[in-house]
């Protein structure tokens, strides 16, 4: 089994490479020049020295020359620098993936709570007040887009209440992290609720599909009280879709939201993907997808393990 | 359950009767949008965009222009003379300016910046424009000597050498920022806009900055070493925001410039904003791909006919009422009919769908081919707009395809030039940059112009010459110069708008163009 999961890890590496050849080769067939971006046709700028910079940056290099290029300094550990505003990536990662991180791993906890634990009483108490309103639950948060909950929130309790900030994620005059509590709640809210639907819907169907199974009924017959029926045997057995779901979910600790980030202008790592794919500023997508691939790749490796934990029947299988 | 839901009301109510506020902030609001790169990770230089408040009460220029860019007063320098050939400016430096960090303002760094400027990539034309003139400037560009030969210090006095009349340079000279030699003399000129100094960038004016939190604020205090009169506002607060509507309902925007229709609808009616509305040279307008810079002529739209049919095709008037209610001038040439040097034997293109036709039919126009119309702008007005330019075109028998730009509008307008027409627009410093679009040395519009050179004669005239009378007649000229090729249509002129929240703030009340550097009298501005 050790030897499965190694394989399995190894071969992370080959696939992350086939990815940034991929996103480099599909960057270059863009329209949007990013040198041409720093100066718009509504303002008269100087071609020629733009032209100067396109050189001094390598641009005009052949696109294997440049991704070679690109690909050596990674080895070294130099992840370049954007091109629109020269800043290391390494730097800009370090500035935004803490803000990602904070409305993404609440907007988790969010979801994972409510929606498997509303899933988990909605089919247990089956066709009852709780399970039409988790289904509600379920229905509202995979239809409606994920702005249209931001939007509401900050008309309701930004604007109307006056209870939460706009946006932004600092605001001045913040000393210690627990100041911008207050800024989180509403972005994180707004990624939980549009979570929780799908996750909710998944453990529902679960927990159902296996409270109707053969084992349950033996398990009643023997006299085990029904909470021991519920936590121990449908529970577990029902998990294995749901975390897979859940695992999935995991990448966005790092991508971020775009949409969540733009209605409430949190500086996060969806706000600079969101520029660096208008502005074709390559180093900036280059680094920024492969965190994301990357973090797929890791989170299919640990839904493999979980289930190998949970399922004793992968763990035999050759 | 029932003791949960009654617990849970009960924990709203108790919540919802706390009055939640947060400290009254002594501050003026200004935000930037979050799509662009100003505070993603550094702040903006004022080298592109110069109008924007913070920029220009942090960086001082030689002079200061008044609201209206016609007139400048002292300001980084104490005065000026110019030869009687017009081609030698002598500039006198002030004593007594300093950097945030207190070192002086010196002639030195007026050298320092306008060579730098001539190197760097991302910088306003308008400065490169006069800066190109002077004496030895093609050799530093060029990289053949260190300096630039027509530029000299004495003492606190700078000579500054032409090698040809330029009109504006003084009015250019008001809104050129001065930077920080001890601070930027080691940095590339071409990756200017890419240094660390704009992490925390150290100004000459009237507000440093005290704090930057990238992505999300950054805080602007009185200089207090400021040589000028002192301020009154305590604080400027800028903050990165997608939305200004929902910024100003909830408190957070006291100052905002747009022309955008929707915002303008959304801001009329709040309480507490009042509107001043500024008269700019803010065109929209359409070009043409006429010709490559080899002479290849684009056979769709080769006939001037042609050119004046899509004139009287499209009902502008009435898009203008429709589109933009009490924003948008008609335009019939680069001159606003309103100004003196509105040539009034201009063609005016009342709408005139027949005649249309008939300048078609005489241009033999082949209305088998559909005419490419695209815009780069993305609001929904733009869209609008080009929709209904279409329909006018259908209405005379011309097909067209409408489309946003797929890449970056430069890219695009210039060096890919796959369409006929373009909606574009220009803020302009002044009828130079509007003009000098025709010019065969505009290394852009060659592109999709030609090199015919009708018009090189009288723009260089319009840039050497600083008579008002005579500006007026060359402008007259260039205007039949202008509808003679029609180049390109002018569709408007744009107002702009400032929305000031009166409710909280005192100002003059007398604004100018939002894109450029101009007397706001700050030191009159405070919050009520």
């Amino acid at each position: 089994m050790i030897d499965y999961f190694f394989r399995k890890l190894l071969a992370i590496i080959p696939m992350l490479f086939i990815i940034s050849i991929i996103v480099f080769v599909a960057i270059h067939f863009s329209p949007i020049d990013p040198i041409n971006y720093l100066a718009s046709p509504d303002m008269a700028a100087n071609a020629a020295n733009l032209a100067a910079l396109r050189e001094h940056l390598g641009l005009n290099d052949p696109i294997y020359v440049q991704y070679f290029r690109w690909l050596g300094n990674m080895f070294k550990g130099d992840f370049g620098y954007s091109i629109i505003d020269g800043t290391p990536i390494s730097k800009i990662i370090a500035m935004k993936l803490p803000a990602t991180f904070e409305i993404s791993a609440i907007a988790l906890v969010i979801s994972t709570v409510f929606g498997i634990g509303l899933g988990i009483i909605s089919a247990i108490r089956q066709n009852t007040f709780i399970d039409y309103f988790g289904r509600i639950i379920g229905v509202i948060g995979v239809s409606i887009p994920q702005f249209f909950f931001g939007i509401i929130l900050i008309q309701l309790f930004s604007i109307k209440l006056g209870w939460l900030p706009m946006g932004g994620r600092l605001q001045v005059g913040y000393k210690t992290w627990w100041d911008h509590i207050p800024d989180i709640i509403l972005p994180s809210v707004a990624l939980g609720i549009s979570m929780t639907g799908a996750l909710l819907r998944y453990a529902r169907n679960s927990m159902l599909d296996v409270l109707n199974k053969d084992y349950i009924r033996t398990a009643r017959s023997k006299g085990i009280p029904e909470w021991k029926v519920y936590i121990k045997h449908a529970f577990r057995n029902s998990m294995g879709p749901t975390l897979v779901v859940l695992a999935f979910r995991l990448p966005i600790l790092i991508g971020g939201s775009v949409m969540i980030e733009t209605v409430f202008s949190w500086p996060g790592i969806g706000s600079i993907i969101l520029q660096g794919v208008s502005t074709s500023d390559y180093p900036v997508i280059m680094m920024t997808t492969l965190m994301i691939a990357a973090a797929m790749l890791i989170a299919s490796f640990l839904v493999d393990i979980l289930m190998a934990i949970l399922d004793p029947r992968i763990r035999f299988e050759k | 359950m029932r003791k949960a839901s009654i617990f849970l009301v009960a924990a709203i109510l108790l919540v919802s009767s706390v009055p939640v506020t947060f400290a009254a902030d002594k501050a003026l609001y200004i935000i930037t949008p979050t799509t662009g790169a100003t505070l993603t990770t550094k702040l903006d230089h004022p080298w592109v965009n110069r109008g924007d408040l913070w920029k220009v009460l942090m960086f001082r220029s030689l002079f200061l222009p008044d609201p209206t860019l016609t007139t400048v007063s002292p300001d980084l320098a104490s005065g000026y003379k110019i030869s009687a050939d017009g081609l030698t400016y002598t500039i006198t430096m002030k004593k007594g300016p300093t950097w945030h960090d207190g070192t002086p303002v010196t002639a030195d760094d007026v050298i320092f910046s306008i060579q730098t400027a001539l190197r760097a990539a991302q910088v306003n034309a308008i400065y490169t424009g006069v800066f190109s003139h002077i004496l030895g400037a093609s050799d530093y560009v060029a990289g053949k000597s260190t300096s630039v030969l027509g530029l000299s210090v004495k003492d606190n006095v700078i000579t500054m050498k032409l090698d040809a009349k330029v009109g504006n340079a003084i009015s250019v000279l008001g809104q050129f920022a001065i930077m920080p030699k001890h601070l930027l003399k080691d940095v590339n000129p071409l990756e200017f806009q890419n240094s660390s100094f704009w992490v925390h960038p150290i100004g000459n004016g009237m507000y440093r900055l005290e704090e930057f939190k990238p992505g999300d604020y950054a805080v602007f205090v009185p200089y207090e070493k400021y040589d000028g009169p002192k301020p009154k506002i305590p604080r400027i607060i800028l903050t990165a925001m997608s939305d200004p509507i929902v910024a100003a309902q909830s408190g957070k925007l006291d100052l905002y410039r747009t022309n955008a229709t929707d915002e303008i609808s959304e801001f009329n009616k709040m309480k507490g904003f009042t509107a001043y509305p500024v008269d700019i040279t803010f065109y929209r307008y359409f070009v043409l791909n006429i010709k490559d810079s080899n002479g290849v002529p684009n056979r769709m739209l080769s006939d001037v006919r042609v050119r004046r049919a899509l004139m009287y095709a499209i009902d502008f008037k009435s898009i203008a009422e429709g589109l933009y209610p009490g924003l948008a001038k008609p335009l019939y040439t680069g001159v606003p009919t309103s100004y003196s040097a509105y040539d009034k034997s201009s063609e005016v293109y009342t709408y005139n769908p027949e005649k249309a036709k008939q300048l078609l039919k005489e241009a033999n126009f082949d209305f088998s081919k559909t005419l490419k119309l695209r815009f780069y702008y993305g609001d929904q007005t733009s869209i609008d707009f080009m929709t209904a330019v279409a329909q006018y075109l259908a209405q005379v028998g011309i097909k067209t395809n409408v489309q946003k730009f797929q890449g970056d509008a430069t890219t695009e307008l210039y060096k890919v030039r796959d369409y006929d027409i373009a909606l574009k627009g220009l803020s302009a410093f002044g009828f130079e940059e509007w003009y000098g679009e025709y010019a065969s040395d505009n290394v852009n519009f060659v592109n999709i112009f030609g090199k015919d050179g009708y018009f090189d004669d009288k723009v260089n005239e319009l840039r050497q010459t600083t008579d008002p009378a005579k500006r007026d007649q060359i402008l007259i000229e260039l205007q039949k110069l202008e509808q003679k090729y029609l180049y390109k249509l002018p569709l408007f002129i744009m107002e702009n708008i400032y929305y000031v929240n009166t409710a909280k703030v005192k100002t003059p009340g007398t604004f100018g163009n939002p894109w450029f550097n101009w007397d706001y009298k700050f030191q009159d501005w405070e919050l009520k």
